[in-house]
This record gives structure tokens, C-alpha cells and sequence, in this order.
């Protein structure tokens, strides 16, 4: 019995064991290959599922790339990631490195492996992530690396958190300096921040969130001394440092640039790359959020909707001061025009007094910080020196600008408000200076046209003269071009005796080109017998005359020469001789062109039909349409 | 014998020329050359020259010969009238040959004889001609070598057969151009000596030496004229120390049409690709 049943039990088992091999093949899939993330390229190894359509990272995720090739020629830029993730959600250990090395291209062998010494910068990262939070600590670093080993740390930051949010005390190194500070539970900053320096030491005070004053060696400089209105809990971020910077004086805010400021920057920056691949990987939300607390000044519906006017209008003046200001024309007009000058001063004026604060109140807005300042401080950073009035004076010149309607506008008010009828202001103001600017430059344009255009005529005339000078006019081209010469003269003179009106200018662009093609004519005629010339030579050929055992030139296809000598040319000319117009004078030029060229086509095709009909023909016109030309309108 | 009587001068002179050609050692010759008195004549030649094909023209000379009589000095009366035809090879363009038969129709001049009034006269002639370019002009050699067979007027006169040895030299001179071209007026001299052979020359083996000058005018590639004045002296067949000797007033036309059609035409230069 027992050799029989032995194998039942295995059939089953093995059964067994293939249908939960189908059943995890069908939940979880492995891809490795090819890869790309953010701007990273490179091999990747991880599982997935595919849950609804959508793919759900699940288990362990590892992308790496370095090229040694790479690496010996020149740089190589090298990476890895590894971790895991669950439903979608990075978890579990994570580990990046991200490097860019150089070799000195020295190897050497050690055991059985090839060893080349790099130089170069690496940045690391690890910790552990809770569905798409750090959680624990994190260490990203920064180093400099030389011949394979660690030379200098750049950055080192290390903070606890506690499901995304940090939490106790946290310390970031740079190059020169470390800060040290701490959270409250809810991330809140607390307490005093503190960076040491090798040469400045540089302390935020917080009081649950909010940054109450800095002191920056032995200057103490009050910050948010309460007490609020109301206050807001914001990320300790970009948004933070500038509105912090707006609370201070210029000076002081120079003072504060390079110090905290710019440690969490960097910090921000390490942790912004880090969620930049996490996030195209899963769902995550690796940035940590620093909080603290600021002032709150929200906006009213009033300020709102002047608020939205001026980020209108100031679009608008912007772009009209813009285009006034790098007007070129406009540029040289002012040189010789007072007034130009004075316009142009005016909208400089507008730009500087205007504009940029203007142009500010438009940034803080897109930055959303307008509701974290105070108004009055507000005026006092746009306006540091006042706000501007109605009347611009212009410094070199003795008048004053008043847009129109000036004493309708009036900035003294609330800063929002006077934000507002200054961007009004600014607006009417400009677009009426941009009217008589840009009049004044159309006419200055024409004005330079004319001379252009006139410089052209005169250009014409003068080689027109010159040409018919150094022709032999004698015979009946001559006296055709010497015809030419006198209309384009009559033309000239006419023009010139003619009033400054409004369609003189018009005349002036007709009148170019007229005399232009009154020219080429002439040289088409003035060329017509060196042309014939071609024509005779082209249309012959060289026979052999068995009496004089020599070659001969023989002229064939004569009907062709022949009405192209005695009848075509003749009538051209003749026509060329009798009145003549700008478009007359157009065809003659172009039938005396498009007519040697098809005569010298004509030597070349098979005319047999074409001479028969050419027999006993007389009339040009239909010559003209015999050669398969245009035929001249009278 | 009537007949024969009434042409007894012909027949004495057949009769002597007989005598000649079979009784050699009996031809009296004068002790001096004797020069007849010239005869003068007008010549008019037409020499057609019609190309066939890249290699090959048709010669065709058609010629009017009239000789002077007691009534008219110059024109006179036909002489002969000479159809000349041959089959052209052109070689190159300065060298060409030909080869063809003459038909000539001898008209009788002598006023007084009774004898038949046309005899033909049949030739076989082969030719070779060159041109040498000298210069501005050129000049041509041209060796011409004729089989022919005459007879006399006399009824019932057999043929004779002699052969004809010729040599022309020429020149073509361009009088008023650089080159002879259309629309040129040339000068052409010309030499030519006719020399025979066959049984019936005993002692005249100088058929004919002829001196031309001709005055000619090209009016196209394919037309030219010309007209000129020609010398010629010559031993009599019947006796060698006789000379005859005629002044000939000689109008030519040469043409030398193509009848290729046109696309075979060419290239009309190359005849040596």
C-alpha cells in the first residue's frame, strides 16, 4: 500500500503549493530595468501591485546608477536609493546617497577587485519613514570627499521627529556653524535657537512659536512683541524669512542674511530633493514642517478688491512704461525733442515712484505674506521716504507733470487705499504721456522716412544720369533711354514741387520703386545690343562645307531671330519711346528680360511648328503669344 | 558605200586612228611641236554636294560645255553636257573620297560632218582629295583617277578605252575676310594636269594641263558662286606633237544641301568621336 499512496500525498502538496505561488504571482509583480525619477536615470529593482488600475508600490524599492566609464573619462554623477514601501506609502528604513566624483584615474588591485580612488561630494540621507513621514531621527549630510575618504563634513543636520513632526532639540552644522535649537510637541520652534559661529553667534528667542526678539552678537533686535490681535501658526519657511525680513530695518535684515536664515534654507533644500523622489515614487509627505507663530492681519473685501485692481492696472502701466522707456526711437527723439525729454523724465518718475512700490505689493501678494504685515509697516517699507504726490517734479527741468485729473487722486490715506489711487493715478497718467510720446515718434519716423525715401530718389536719379552719360545715345535705343531719363526727371520734379500733405509720403514710396524700374529699363535697353549679340551667337551653328573642307557658322531657326530682331525689338523700343507709366514701363522691363531668356530657350527646343507659324507674321503681340509670352496691353 | 563616201574624211580619220593604235612605229610627229590655234569655250558647272548621313554625301555635278562656232565666238554651240555622280566618304573634315560614274553626251560640233549628232560617252572615276588650311586660306590636292571609254561620232565607231591620270592643286584664297565664311569674296588659282594612258595613246601621254583662276563669292554655308578664266593646252590623241589649246570662260554653282533630318544632324562637327 504504502508505494501507492505515497504519491497521492505529494500530488497534493505540490497542488497546494502551486496555487499559492498563482495567487502571490497575481498580487505582487517585480519590475527591475531602466528607470527614471525627478531627473534621476538610472537601474531600479522594486515590487508592485496593481490595485484599481493603479500601480501601489509595495516591498522593498531600490534604484541605483554609477558609470566607471563616466567616472575615468571625465565626472560621474552616481546615486542610490533603497527602501521599502507599503500600499504606496515609502515605510520602513530609508538610505540615499547621492555623489559626483572625479578619479585620479590611478588603480590598483586589491584582493580580486579593481580600486580607483575618487574625489568628489557626497550627499547622504537616512532615517526611517512612517507611511510618507520621517519618523525617528534623520541624518542628511554633505561631504567632501578626497582620494576615497572623508575630508570635510559640509552639512550635517540631524532632527527627531515624531510622525512628520519635529520634535526635542535639533542640530544643523554647516561649513562654519551650528545651530542648535528645539520643538515643542506640535512642532512649534521654542526657546532659543542658536547658531555658533567661528566668529558671530547669532540667537532667535521664541516664546511658543512666535520669534520675539534676535540678538546678533550684542545687538538685541525686538521682533513680534506682542501683544496681537490675532497671530497664525505658518511653516518656518521661505514665506517666514520674509516676512521676518519685512519687519526689520534694511540694515538689520542685511545683518541676518547669512546666518540662521540661510542654515535652514539649506536644510529645506536637502529635505525638498529627498520628497521630490518620494512623492513621484508614492504618497508622501516627507517635508518637515518647522513652525512658528506670526502676527495676523488679514485683508479686508475692500483692500481685496483694490488689491486686484492693482495688480490689473499695475500690469498694464507696467508694460506702457516699459515700452516708452526702451523705445529706441523714442530714445534718440528726446535727445533733440525738450518735450520728449520731459515726457520721458516723467514716466522714469512714474517708474521709480510708482511702479516698484507698485510692483512690490504685487509680489508680496503672490508670495501671500500681505496678511502677515502691518499696514503702517507696509508704508513704511514701500514709502521709506514718503509717499509720492500727484504733481511729479522733474528734476533737470523746470515744469511739473500732473496726470489728468490730479487733484481727483489722493494718497493720503490708508495704504491700501492710497495703493490704489496711486496705481489709478499711474495708469491715466501714463497711457496719456504714452498718446503724445508716441504721436510724436510716428512723426519723427515719417519725417525720417522722407528723408530715406528722398536720399533713395536722388541715389537714382544720379546713376540714372550717370548710365545714360557713359552710353553712345545715338541711335534708337539711345533715343529711347534719353525719353526714359526725361519722364524720370518730369516724375522727380513733379514730386518735389508738390506740397508737404498727407499723401506726399504716400507719393514718396510710389515714386521709389517707379524710378527704380525707369532705370532698370534703361539698363535693359542700354544692354539690348550686346544682348542681340548673344542671341545672333547663340542661334548659330557650325556646318560643314565639303567645298571648302572648313566649318562654317550657319544662323538657324531664322524666322525666330528674325521677328525677334525686325518686329519685337523694334516695337519694345518703340513703345519704350511713346508715353510711358510706371506700369507700362514695369512690363517693357519685364517682357525685355522674360524675352531673352526665352529666345535663348527657343534655340534649344523643337520650333518647327513655331517658325511655320511665324511665316509672314508682322503683328508682335501675336509673336509674343507665338513664344509662349505674355503679350503687352495697351 | 555611199554612206561611206559621203564621210570619207571620218573615215580616213578613223581609219588613221586605227592606224595608229595598230601601226605605232608609222605615226609621223613634226619636227617642231605644233600649237593649234585656241579654241575658246563657256563652261557652265553645277556641283551639288548632298550630304546623305554622318559619313556619306551623294556628289552630283551636273555640267553645260559650249564651244564657239563661225557665227558665235564664245557661247556657241553645246559641246558636251556631263553628268557626274559619286558616292562621297568623308574621312575627316579635310580629307574625303569618292567613287561613282560619269555619263557624258558628247554633242558633234564640226558643222560639216554628217556623222551621228550625240554619242554618250561612259566613265568610271575615283577620287581623293585633301585640304591643308595655310594661313588664311586653304589649299587642296585632289588626285583623281578616271576609266573611260569614248567613241567616235562615225556610226558603228567602237569604243575606246583609256585611262585618265589627274592631279589639281588649288588654293582658296579669302580676299576680303580672315577666313573663308559666308558672305566672303575669294581668289582661288588652280593647276591641273590630265594625264592618260591605254592603247590608243601612242605618243600623247599630256591629255590636258589647266590653269584657272577663279574669282568666287560664299554666300551661305550652303551656296557659292564663282566664275573665272581658263588656260588649257594638251597633245591631240592623233599625234603628239600637236598641241590644242582653248581659252574657257567657266561659271560655277556648288550648293550642298542636307536632307538628314535634323536630329541626325548632330553633332556636325565631330567626325572623328
Amino acid at each position: 500500500m504504502k508505494p501507492t499512496r505515497q504519491p497521492k500525498f505529494l500530488a497534493v502538496l505540490l497542488l497546494g503549493l502551486l496555487f499559492s505561488w498563482s495567487i502571490q504571482a497575481q498580487e505582487k509583480l517585480r519590475y527591475t530595468g531602466p528607470f527614471q525619477v525627478a531627473s534621476f536615470v538610472g537601474e531600479v529593482d522594486y515590487t508592485y501591485q496593481i490595485i484599481d488600475g493603479d500601480t501601489l508600490l509595495q516591498g522593498p524599492f531600490s534604484m541605483k546608477r554609477s558609470n566607471l566609464d563616466a567616472l575615468l573619462d571625465q565626472k560621474d554623477k552616481t546615486f542610490s536609493f533603497t527602501g521599502a514601501f507599503e500600499n504606496g506609502f515609502p515605510n520602513g528604513p530609508w538610505n540615499f546617497q547621492f555623489g559626483e566624483f572625479e578619479s585620479d584615474q590611478k588603480t590598483e588591485v586589491v584582493g580580486f577587485q579593481y580600486r580607483v580612488n575618487v574625489d568628489g561630494i557626497q550627499h547622504q540621507a537616512q532615517g526611517d519613514i512612517q507611511m510618507g513621514r520621517p519618523d525617528g531621527l534623520w541624518t542628511i549630510s554633505e561631504q567632501h570627499i578626497e582620494d576615497s575618504e572623508v575630508k570635510e563634513t559640509l552639512f550635517q543636520s540631524q532632527i527627531t521627529y515624531n510622525n512628520g513632526v519635529p520634535q526635542q532639540s535639533f542640530r544643523i552644522e554647516g561649513k562654519q556653524s551650528t545651530l542648535v535649537g528645539r520643538f515643542l510637541r506640535d512642532g512649534l520652534a521654542h526657546d532659543s535657537w542658536t547658531l555658533f559661529g567661528d566668529e558671530s553667534t547669532e540667537t532667535w528667542s521664541f516664546n511658543e512659536g512666535v520669534l520675539t526678539q534676535i540678538r546678533l552678537n550684542d545687538t538685541t533686535i525686538a521682533v513680534f512683541q506682542g501683544p496681537f490681535k490675532a497671530a497664525r501658526t505658518i511653516n518656518l519657511d521661505k514665506r517666514f524669512s520674509k516676512i521676518l525680513k519685512l519687519q526689520l530695518k534694511k540694515e538689520q535684515a542685511d545683518g541676518l542674511r547669512d546666518g540662521i536664515n540661510k542654515l535652514l534654507a539649506e536644510n529645506a533644500a536637502h529635505y525638498r530633493k529627498l520628497d521630490d523622489i518620494l512623492s513621484q515614487l508614492g504618497k508622501s509627505q516627507f517635508l518637515p514642517l518647522f513652525k512658528a507663530k506670526v502676527p495676523y492681519y488679514p485683508l479686508d473685501s475692500l483692500e481685496r478688491n483694490g488689491l486686484e485692481a492693482i495688480q490689473k492696472e499695475y500690469g498694464h502701466s507696467s508694460k506702457v512704461a516699459e515700452g516708452l522707456l526702451e523705445n529706441t526711437q523714442l530714445n534718440l527723439l528726446r535727445r533733440s525733442d525738450n518735450e520728449a525729454q520731459f515726457l520721458y523724465s516723467a514716466v522714469e518718475k512714474f517708474k521709480v515712484s510708482f511702479l516698484d512700490p507698485l510692483d512690490k505689493v504685487v509680489h508680496f501678494s503672490e508670495l501671500g505674506i500681505l496678511d502677515y504685515l502691518d499696514r503702517d509697516l507696509l508704508a513704511q517699507r514701500l514709502f521709506p521716504t514718503g509717499k509720492p504726490s500727484t504733481t511729479i517734479v522733474i528734476d533737470e527741468s523746470e515744469r511739473t507733470f500732473a496726470g489728468p485729473n490730479a487733484n481727483n487722486f489722493n494718497f493720503e490715506g490708508e495704504v491700501m487705499e492710497a495703493l490704489s489711487q496711486m496705481s489709478s493715478y499711474a495708469k491715466v497718467s501714463l497711457d496719456q504721456i504714452a498718446a503724445i510720446l508716441y504721436e510724436k515718434v510716428k512723426n519723427e519716423q515719417q519725417q525720417q522716412e522722407f528723408v530715406v525715401l528722398e536720399e533713395q530718389m536722388i541715389a537714382q536719379i544720379n546713376s540714372l544720369n550717370q548710365m545714360v552719360d557713359s552710353l553712345d545715345t545715338s541711335g534708337t535705343y539711345g533715343t529711347a533711354i534719353l525719353h526714359i531719363k526725361s519722364i524720370a526727371e518730369n516724375k522727380l520734379n513733379a514730386y518735389s514741387s508738390s506740397a508737404a500733405t498727407e499723401g506726399k509720403l504716400e507719393e514718396a514710396k510710389q515714386l521709389v520703386p517707379c524710378l527704380e524700374t525707369l532705370k532698370s529699363l534703361s539698363q535693359n535697353l542700354a544692354a539690348l545690343p550686346e544682348r542681340e549679340l548673344e542671341i545672333q551667337e547663340s542661334y548659330k551653328d557650325a556646318v560643314w562645307n565639303p567645298f571648302m573642307a572648313n566649318l562654317m557658322e550657319e544662323e538657324v531657326k531664322k524666322r525666330i531671330t528674325s521677328a525677334y530682331r525686325n518686329v519685337l525689338i523694334p516695337f519694345i523700343v518703340d513703345e519704350a519711346s511713346g508715353e510711358l507709366d510706371y506700369g507700362k514701363a514695369g512690363s517693357l522691363n519685364r517682357l525685355l528680360t522674360e524675352l531673352h531668356e526665352r529666345m535663348l530657350e527657343l534655340r534649344e527646343e523643337d520650333t518647327h511648328k513655331l517658325e511655320r507659324k511665324l511665316r509672314k507674321e508682322k503683328n508682335p503681340n501675336t509673336i509674343l503669344e507665338l513664344f509662349n509670352l505674355q503679350p503687352l496691353e495697351n | 558605200m555611199k554612206y561611206l563616201s559621203k564621210h570619207s574624211g571620218w573615215v580616213a580619220a578613223l581609219m588613221l586612228i586605227a592606224f595608229n593604235v595598230h601601226a605605232q612605229d608609222e605615226q609621223v610627229l613634226p619636227s617642231e611641236s605644233k600649237y593649234k590655234d585656241p579654241t575658246t569655250k563657256v563652261w557652265f558647272n553645277t556641283y551639288g554636294n548632298i550630304r546623305i548621313s554622318k559619313r556619306l554625301f551623294w556628289d552630283a555635278q551636273t555640267h553645260f560645255r559650249f564651244e564657239e562656232t563661225e557665227d558665235t565666238p564664245f557661247i556657241g554651240q553645246i559641246g558636251q553636257i556631263y553628268n557626274r555622280h559619286a558616292i562621297g566618304y568623308i574621312y575627316s573634315k579635310k580629307v574625303n573620297f569618292s567613287l561613282g560614274g560619269v555619263l557624258r553626251v558628247n554633242f558633234n560640233t564640226d558643222e560639216d560632218s554628217d556623222d551621228r549628232p550625240v554619242v554618250p560617252e561612259f566613265r568610271i572615276w575615283h577620287q581623293y582629295q585633301f585640304a591643308m588650311p595655310l594661313y588664311n586660306s586653304m589649299i587642296y590636292h585632289r588626285l583623281r583617277i578616271e576609266h573611260r571609254w569614248t567613241q567616235g561620232f562615225a556610226e558603228n565607231s567602237e569604243y575606246i578605252f583609256r585611262n585618265r591620270w589627274r592631279y589639281m592643286f588649288r588654293a582658296k584664297v579669302p580676299l576680303n575676310n580672315y577666313k573663308l565664311e559666308p558672305k566672303t569674296l575669294y581668289v582661288s588659282p588652280e593647276a591641273e594636269l590630265i594625264m592618260q594612258s591605254g592603247k590608243a595613246v601612242v605618243a600623247s601621254p599630256m591629255e590636258d594641263l589647266r590653269l584657272t583662276t577663279t574669282l568666287g563669292y560664299i554666300l551661305t554655308p550652303r551656296l557659292t558662286i564663282a566664275g573665272g578664266l581658263m588656260y588649257s593646252q594638251g597633245q591631240t590623241l592623233e599625234n603628239g606633237g600637236i598641241y590644242k589649246q582653248s581659252w574657257t570662260m567657266r561659271f560655277h554653282v556648288y550648293f550642298s544641301p542636307d536632307i538628314r533630318k535634323v536630329k541626325n544632324k548632330l553633332p556636325e562637327i565631330h567626325f572623328d568621336d
